[in-house]
């Protein structure tokens, strides 16, 4: 194994995972009632695809009027984010084919997808799927079909299409506002963490006045498999979508054919009506557009969404108030799914009472939410979208569980090189900063961990660099981390807080809900804003609990803090200090404005000031974990060249 | 320590229990004239340890060389080994302590290409005070020649009243559907192929069809360019002696147990 090792290539580092994971197989769904594999397969396909009512498509196609005729640029940019090891349909054909297919010649993929376009057409051929059975993790048990779940894959022709009414469709429902502002994932330039920040952000500006605030956390059950064709029609065509495109989407969601893929299937195709099939490119935006009119907005409060996570927030002057207040809210969200045919989770739904130090001690509150007859009492800890949440907002409860993930990861990749042998360091370094560091940093964005919890953090950090190094125990710190080219764990956080932050106020307001939330003094290239009920809030209140302006550094003792986003906005001011108005990126998103500056420009601005970041980060590491004088290197993120040689080992020359 | 077997099972299979010399290791080998689980496999050995910590608390009573040989026909080992470690309990916080004890349990297991097989997180231990946390303490492993039989791990029985749960393991006899050919698509050649798509022409598509029309005219074109991408692609040709569950990880270790043996 050892010599295979040392031969590793980055293509080839995943196979090396396979060493310390093992091989364990897929549990295999045995059902009650199902006995052979073809009445496992019916089970299966009738839990999953349940008997919708039928599309009919109309007699005869007619070309739609106004339709902007299909471009190879199109083409060129839905084949560009197709990645080649995406797994292909029932064609087995990969992307890279149709890649090199499209650029040997430029016409056959306009020739075909064109009238497809243009008579808002999606044809049955390209609708044959194999479904893939995976088991959920950690079921107790794997006996009720629901226990798994379902990855369509789709011919890979057909989701090049796919990619590009989605790009249309995308660009028509932002500029007809059919995207709630609240509505977050599976969205270009969206992220857990803007949902995240902008949860916190009215949170801790709800509680300024000292109200109580609570927040209750949904899941929709299976949503993209209840997706109504006929409904989402009537959605977009209501919405003002350009018919061609309501046509394409009803002819896609009506009936294909599927084949269950599992241990021992016969590999029957059965003809079912997939709803939004999960794997297709297109059915995470048709989601959202079916759920957003499940949004509305919450008097002292907020709703948000991350494709099918819903948070609904509430303050009133008591958490016995609150819980009132949401369980009328939630009749009035279910009643609104009913509508839609669908509805939520019972065992995924969460509720906590939101506490500042000073609600610390006031009395707790045991009142339960009643959903679908089932009580829901409020936790101790939340987790929403990744990210851990206790009633006080505390860092260690998140990074503490971030920790025992990453010690995990660690374990079973450490085994790939024992000291004096296995992986060359380079290698070591690449599965630290793509394995260990987002699984220990996740969320390091939002929470800024407390002097312990980042020793603690620090401390494992460490076990990674001598791991990645080969060093002995006894290396000083500031060596082992430039020798690693893995710079410390503080410094690691900061420059991520950074760039977020960056990318956070260089949004346009309009799509990203927390940029929407920045103080209207921003210089944004955008003067639109979320409502802003929550800051009026704090008028009036005495200067402890007034909020500091965003331009503000924090005083010393910290009497008064940012909130949230001005806290965020405040981190950017060392690098745009020289910019008048603030780039925006994904500007093709919102309405084109003569204003706006060239795309092109915002986009370069944007580039260098994450550079200025990088570089910020290369700086602080040199001046304040500096090295011994006999150390003469510098520090860098990316390994030198001559680590790339396998017989060098650092551990092997000390 | 005990083991109860099925006295039907008892009618087709023989069953010898097999001390190791060590307290609280017990194994049984199960043997049959007729190939177990349809593999070529006569014999199947379940190993049950319950490892205790020793007076000093430093090391356990049964050691991992104890619990995985490496044997070369199908071997299960299932018990409490009383180890806390973040492969079978990744949301845990553990002391150094804990992890240094059982890092030797998992070492070993995985240098003999033993395979966990809990539900990571899942606890299997929910003590009957409330002064201890619940933990994943009864494990099960599985080496390499038994993976493909393991059909599933399952903790859904009623309690017994005990502070463990009990456990339920199903081995069963793999799919051994051959696979058809497959494409090699990243050897295509495409200098020979280029002209050829070059020269392709897609029919015209009709102007107000009916939906069945335009589908054929689909599957036509489309077909069209698939039969020639697929007639020119080199294909792999599996022999009937070839195994569907081989993979490119296994080809890697069968070649390093050769060097190593020479």
């Amino acid at each position: 194994m050892s010599s295979f090792l040392l031969t590793a290539t980055p293509q080839s580092l995943w196979t090396a995972k396979r060493f310390p994971y093992g091989r364990a197989q897929p549990p295999f769904p045995s059902l009650p009632g199902a006995e052979t594999p073809q009445q496992m397969n019916e089970v299966l396909l009738d839990h999953f695809f349940p008997p919708k009512e039928p599309f009919s498509p109309p007699p005869r196609l007619r070309p739609h009027k106004s339709v902007p005729p299909l471009a190879t640029d199109e083409i060129a940019a839905a084949l560009s984010k197709c990645s080649p090891t995406s797994a292909p349909g029932p064609d087995g054909i990969p992307y890279s084919t149709w890649k090199q297919v499209n650029k040997i010649n430029l016409s056959i993929f306009l020739q075909i997808l064109a009238p497809l376009v243009l008579l808002g057409y999606h044809p049955a051929s390209l609708k044959s799927s194999n479904s893939v059975v995976l088991d959920k993790p950690g079921k107790t048990s794997y006996k009720s079909p629901s226990s798994f779940r379902i990855i369509v894959l789709i011919q890979t022709f057909s989701k090049i299409l796919e990619r590009i009414i989605a790009a249309r469709l995308l660009v028509a429902a932002r500029l007809k506002g059919l995207l709630h502002p609240n509505q977050c994932g599976s969205l270009p330039g969206l992220s857990t963490y803007d949902g995240c920040l902008t949860l916190t952000k009215d949170v801790k500006t709800l509680q300024r006045p000292r109200p109580k605030v609570s927040s209750l956390f949904l899941e929709i059950k299976a949503g993209f498999d209840n997706v109504d064709n006929n409904t989402l029609a009537r959605i977009l065509r209501e919405g003002g979508i350009p018919p061609y495109l309501v046509s394409w989407v009803s002819s896609f969601l009506g009936e294909g054919s599927c084949t269950p893929v599992f241990q021992g299937a016969p590999g029957t195709p059965a003809s079912v009506n997939v709803g939004a099939p999960q794997g297709s490119p297109i059915s995470p935006l048709l989601f959202l557009l079916y759920v957003a009119p499940l949004h509305f907005r919450v008097p002292r409060g907020l709703m948000i969404s991350y494709v099918d996570d819903f948070a609904l927030t509430v303050a009133s002057l008591s958490y016995r108030g609150n819980i009132l207040r949401l369980q009328e809210l939630l009749e009035k969200l279910e009643r609104k799914a009913s509508r839609l045919g669908i509805c939520f989770s019972v065992a995924k739904t969460e509720l906590i009472h939101w506490r500042t130090p000073s609600q610390r001690h006031s009395p707790k509150c045991v009142s339960p939410i009643q959903i679908k007859g089932d009580l829901v009492h409020s936790s101790n800890s939340v987790r929403w979208l990744g990210y851990w949440f206790t009633p006080a907002l505390d860092p260690a409860a998140h990074f503490s569980r971030r920790l025992s993930l990453a010690q995990g990861a660690f374990a079973l990749i450490q085994r790939l090189s024992p000291p004096g042998a296995g992986l060359p360091p380079y290698l070591c370094h690449r599965l630290a900063t793509s394995l260990v560091a987002p699984i220990l940093l996740y969320g390091a964005d939002l929470f800024t961990p407390s002097v312990g919890t980042t020793t603690r953090l620090d401390t494992f950090w460490r076990k990674v660099q001598r791991w990645t190094t080969n060093c002995f125990s006894a290396t000083p710190s500031g060596i082992l981390s430039v020798e690693s080219w893995l710079p410390p764990v503080s410094l690691l956080i900061t420059n991520r807080q950074r760039l977020t932050a960056l990318r956070v106020v260089c949004s346009p307001p309009s799509v990203n809900p927390a940029t929407a939330r920045l103080h209207p003094s921003f210089p944004s290239l955008s003067v639109h804003r979320a409502p802003d009920f929550s800051r009026a809030i704090t008028r009036g209140l005495s200067s402890v609990d007034l909020p500091l302006h965003w331009k503000t550094a924090c005083p010393v003792p910290p009497l008064r803090n940012h909130i949230p986003v001005d806290a965020v906005a405040h981190r950017t001011i060392r690098f745009t200090s020289a910019l008048s108005k603030m780039p925006m990126i994904n500007s093709h998103l919102v309405c084109p404005t003569p204003t706006l500056p060239p795309q092109s420009l915002m986009h370069n601005t944007y580039t260098a000031l994450k550079k200025r970041v990088r570089e910020t980060l290369l700086t602080e590491w040199a001046t304040r974990f500096q090295t011994p004088g006999y150390y003469l290197h510098s520090p860098a993120v990316s390994p030198r060249p001559f680590t790339g040689l396998g017989t060098f080992i650092a551990g092997r020359i000390h | 320590m005990a083991a109860y077997v099925h006295m039907s099972f008892l009618s087709n299979y023989t069953v010898l229990p097999k001390f190791k010399g060590v307290d609280d290791v017990l194994a049984l080998d199960i043997s049959s004239d007729l190939p177990l689980f349809g593999t070529g496999f006569h014999s199947f050995r379940v190993i049950n340890t319950y490892s205790t910590n020793t007076v000093d608390h430093r090391v356990h009573s049964v050691q991992p060389e104890v619990l995985f040989p490496d044997l070369g026909f199908p071997l299960l080992v299932v018990g409490d080994l009383n180890i806390h470690n973040p492969l079978s309990d990744p949301l845990r916080h553990f002391s150094t302590k804990e992890i240094s004890s059982s890092t030797p349990y998992f070492e070993k297991a995985a240098e003999s290409g033993f395979a966990l097989l809990n539900p990571p997180g899942e606890y299997t231990r929910f003590p009957l005070v409330g002064t201890a946390r619940p933990s994943v303490i009864d494990l099960a492993f599985a080496n390499p020649p038994l993976l493909p039989l393991v059909k599933s791990w399952e903790a859904s029985l009623p309690s017994t009243r005990s502070d463990h749960v009990p456990i339920t393991i199903t081995l069963a006899t793999p799919s051994l559907k051959q696979q058809p050919p497959r494409p090699r698509w990243a050897d295509t050649d495409w200098e020979t192929l280029g002209p050829m798509i070059k020269g392709l022409k897609v029919p015209a598509a009709p102007s107000c069809p009916t939906p069945p029309k335009l589908d054929e005219w689909m599957s036509q074109s489309l077909n069209r360019l698939v039969a020639l991408l697929k007639e020119n692609m080199p294909v792999s040709r599996p022999c009937h002696h070839s195994k569907p569950w081989w993979t490119r990880h296994l080809t890697i270790l069968h070649r390093e147990y050769h060097k190593a043996a020479r």
